[in-house]
């Protein structure tokens, strides 16, 4: 019975990494908590929503552009209200992306109304046989998602010059623009991407739960728990923390009842910013490993 | 000035047990040591002044004492009492107050509330019946702000600012008041203002240490100096003979030893009579330490210079760390820029290449104006920085920190990128063994190398360096200053900023002796040692001649160094 959790948990985990590394990147590059994360994340699940329902294409095939809107939307937000506000200090940017959060929700709201709505596809009720267990279809994509993302993006970091420009940024904006790295275009383009692959990460909460205009803070919340436990910033620390966070939750809710998941999880987070405040995993600073 | 006098001359309580003790006190961040073994006493009623330059650990002392930071080892005494075991909190109640060099009130409310808050806070006293607000005014009439006590703290000058921050501190009714260089960023009449109220203050029996870049501050308030350097106590004396200290010249100025400046060049600056007999030859020349004035005769090159400041003045907040400066570096020029601590030579260096933005005035590069230009546009038109503190990419390897330097700044280069590369690890051959390495892994001397190669593989026009060679072996800095001349042959020029003022001359084809965010003088390396302007810059003396305290020197120099003859 154990195992099956386990095995369920782990899977779970994979869906909790995708929604996470979004908040990863922009941290780990810009040092910022994006608070809108959520939304980016329920934006981009409406936007999938409409287009599958006037495409009746398939919801992850939607992705293909719903990731370059999510990316574009990204990075006018950056260039255009964020990058002005960095001279004003962390609390200005935290308070700014609080405002994104209110517009989008209400904007939700207008648009969509405030019923819960969810994607479907032919693999949103199936499930597959793990070593006995039977996992939701849509979690093994997540898990399958959630790996090509975190390798993808080191692999952009490592070895693309965009990536060493980003992680060079990351490190030391002043010393990345006297070497003529143009820091707020290369902020731009993080966004940009961190909202490209949130859209992952939204596209499969509406494949696996509802979502509504106000769903977005408790996604918050559980990225943030997740980026925590990784080390602030760290891409591995953030797989390592979804899936932790997913077995922690599947497994203690087989235990004291489904009804207590979040209580589970966000006294573990407590208990690990008061044991372990760096995270476990993390590298401090920068996405830079 | 009189300050001086009112304050010295009260009696030494000698044989009073003294107010604070600090015993082998020594305080470790990681591996580093920014404290070491210090130890010393401070009479009830003194006023202790303790100088040294960056990174000599004199803030770290103040926080150790006030409880913001814990010993490693030793202890402190305070009337007898452990005070380093004590929360923060506990000390101030204790009566330690502490004044910060970077006022810090609540800007939205008035002068008055400001200084309420801590009367109320306070509780090291027998609770009269005297109203708290009488007492608050009180010590604002003493700070001379009664007459804005109504005004929102944030409209405050700087002045009024750093006098605020005093109240508050004074409004704890503080036996031992810790000043963290509350002169900092004042000039001229300012700083007199400054030193007579805290002299004022002294004299109403409280105990000062103070801390403090501006000299002429603590020549005139001090009875005793101690000078702090790399966290050791290096010298401890009345101000007076610590400005004729040998080491104590030898940490602002260099020395002979340990700076292998050919020796016919190296003039001992601790010979004060033939620095004397040099500046009064000196000064029919230059009259006027106006640095246009100089600069304009012989010594500025006369093809339009290649990098061209003007009127140039930078504002952190209310805070002026530049005014009005002119600055030119021609091009083959080595340009040297020296000054003491927050002179604005790291600001200059940054306005130049866009990192800080300017108040007023021009930046002209290769006849373009680029006082508005983004830092990497300014680094493609040829302007490269190499940063104090290195400031290398350290998760990445040596070679990616020299491709990073390469790929983004390079405007139509002469060379290829593996030409660049090969000069580069040429110049300095080590990069090339740990060319593979992280950046963060080597030692320091060799991220300096990557530093400034990274800065090199954008093919510069001109080379800015940042403090050249702090905290680095001397084997090292000569390898580095041996990398200099090759520099030079590239065609690049560079403008040094260097604390080892001997070796800085000694290369430089011009020098600028920077003070508190002014050119004080600028011409050749020979005009320069022979002018007082550089030990005034840096000891607030010139020459060191034997006077006492509080001659006139003290409060004559302020705006006019040259007053040699």
């Amino acid at each position: 019975m154990v195992l099956y959790h386990l095995i369920d948990g782990f899977f779970l985990g994979g869906l909790y990494v995708t929604i996470a590394l979004g908040l990863t990147l922009v941290f780990g590059v810009m040092n910022t908590v994006n608070l809108a994360q959520g939304e980016v994340l329920i934006g981009s699940a409406y936007l999938t929503y409409t287009l599958a329902s006037l495409t009746h294409l398939d919801p992850l095939l939607c992705l293909l552009l719903v990731a370059p809107i999510m990316f574009v939307i990204g990075y006018l937000v950056q260039r255009l209200l964020l990058n002005p506000l960095i001279p004003r200090g962390q609390e200005t940017l935290l308070v700014a992306t609080f405002g994104l959060l209110l517009v989008a929700e209400t904007l939700f709201g207008l648009i969509y109304g405030n019923n819960t709505l969810s994607l479907s596809a032919s693999y949103t009720l199936t499930g597959v046989t793990i070593f006995g267990d039977t996992v939701r279809t849509i979690y093994v994509i997540a898990l399958v998602a959630a790996l090509f993302l975190v390798v993808g993006t080191h692999l952009l970091l490592t070895y693309l010059p965009l990536g060493k420009a980003i992680r060079a940024a990351a490190e030391d904006p002043g010393a990345a623009a006297s070497i003529g790295i143009n820091v707020p275009l290369v902020y731009g383009i993080t966004f940009g991407l961190a909202a490209a692959i949130s859209a992952v990460g939204g596209t499969l909460i509406g494949l696996s739960f509802g979502f509504g205009p106000t769903t977005g803070s408790s996604w918050l919340l559980r990225s943030f728990t997740v980026i925590v436990l990784g080390g602030m910033g760290s891409l591995w620390g953030t797989l390592l923390g979804g899936l932790l966070i997913g077995v922690l939750e599947e497994v203690a809710a087989s235990i004291v009842g489904p009804q207590f998941r979040d209580l589970i999880v966000f006294a573990f987070l407590v208990i690990v910013l008061i044991v372990r405040p760096e995270g476990f995993f993390g590298q401090r600073v920068g996405v830079a490993k | 000035m009189q300050a001086a006098s009112t304050v010295g001359g009260g009696p030494q309580q000698a044989n009073e047990a003294p107010l604070l003790v600090l015993r082998h006190v020594t305080r470790r961040f990681g591996g580093v040591t920014a404290l070491n073994d210090i130890s010393f006493a401070v009479r009830s009623g003194e006023l202790l002044g303790i100088i040294g330059p960056n990174g000599a650990g004199k803030s770290t002392l103040l926080s150790l004492i006030s409880g913001a930071q814990r010993v490693s080892e030793g202890e402190i005494l305070f009337a007898g009492q452990r005070l380093d075991r004590l929360p923060a909190h506990a000390i101030a109640r204790l009566g330690i107050g502490r004044a910060h060099q970077i006022p810090r009130p609540f800007g939205r409310m008035t002068v008055l509330q400001n200084v309420l808050i801590p009367v109320h806070a306070r509780r090291n006293e027998d609770p009269g019946r005297r109203r708290l607000s009488d007492d608050a005014e009180e010590i604002l009439r003493l700070c001379g702000l009664l007459d804005r006590k109504d005004r929102q703290a944030g409209s405050l000058t700087l002045l009024d600012l750093k006098r605020l921050e005093l109240a508050r501190a004074l409004a704890l009714r503080p036996r031992l008041l810790l000043l963290d260089e509350v002169a900092a960023g004042l000039v001229g009449q300012e700083i007199e203002e400054i030193t007579q109220l805290i002299a004022s203050i002294h004299a109403r029996g409280v105990t000062i240490i103070l801390v403090e870049h501006v000299q002429a501050v603590v020549r005139a308030l001090a009875h005793r100096v101690i000078v702090l350097d790399w966290g050791r106590k290096i010298a401890e004396g009345r101000p007076e003979e610590i400005a004729r200290h040998p080491e104590v010249i030898a940490v602002y100025l260099g020395s002979e030893q340990g700076e292998q400046a050919p020796a016919h060049q190296t003039m001992s600056v601790s010979e004060p009579a033939a620095a004397m007999a040099a500046a009064r030859e000196s000064d029919s020349r230059h009259t006027l330490p106006s640095a246009r004035a100089t600069s304009t005769a012989a010594v500025r090159p006369s093809p339009p210079p290649l990098l061209d400041v003007q009127h140039l003045s930078v504002d952190y907040g209310k805070l002026r760390a530049l005014r009005s400066l002119d600055f030119s570096a021609g091009t083959g020029e080595i340009v040297a820029v020296v000054g003491a601590n927050g002179a604005g030579k790291t600001t200059l260096t940054q306005a130049i290449s866009g990192l800080v933005p300017v108040s007023e005035g021009r930046i002209l590069f290769a006849g373009q104006e680029i006082t508005r230009l983004p830092a990497h546009q300014r680094s493609r038109l040829g302007i490269a920085l190499c940063h104090e503190g290195r400031r290398l990419f350290r998760e990445q390897t040596v070679r990616e920190n020299l491709e990073l330097g390469a790929v983004y700044a390079t405007r139509g280069a002469t060379t290829s990128f593996a030409q660049r590369l090969e000069r580069v690890y040429d110049l300095f051959p080590v990069l090339r063994e740990r060319a593979g390495s992280q950046a963060g892994r080597l030692s320091g001397g060799q991220q300096q190398m990557v530093a400034i190669g990274r800065a090199l593989m954008a093919e510069p026009r001109l080379l800015l360096l940042d403090e050249l060679s702090l905290g680095l072996a001397p084997a090292v800095v000569d390898q580095l200053f041996a990398a200099l001349p090759q520099i030079l042959a590239w065609g690049i020029s560079v403008v040094l900023i260097e604390q080892h003022i001997q070796r800085s001359l000694a290369v430089a084809d011009r020098v600028y002796v920077l003070e508190r965010g002014r050119v004080v003088f600028c011409g050749t390396p020979d005009e320069v040692r022979a002018h007082p302007a550089l030990q005034q810059a840096y000891l607030g003396v010139a020459a060191a001649p034997a006077s006492p305290a509080g001659s006139p020197a003290t409060s004559e120099h302020e705006q006019h160094p040259v007053s040699g003859s």
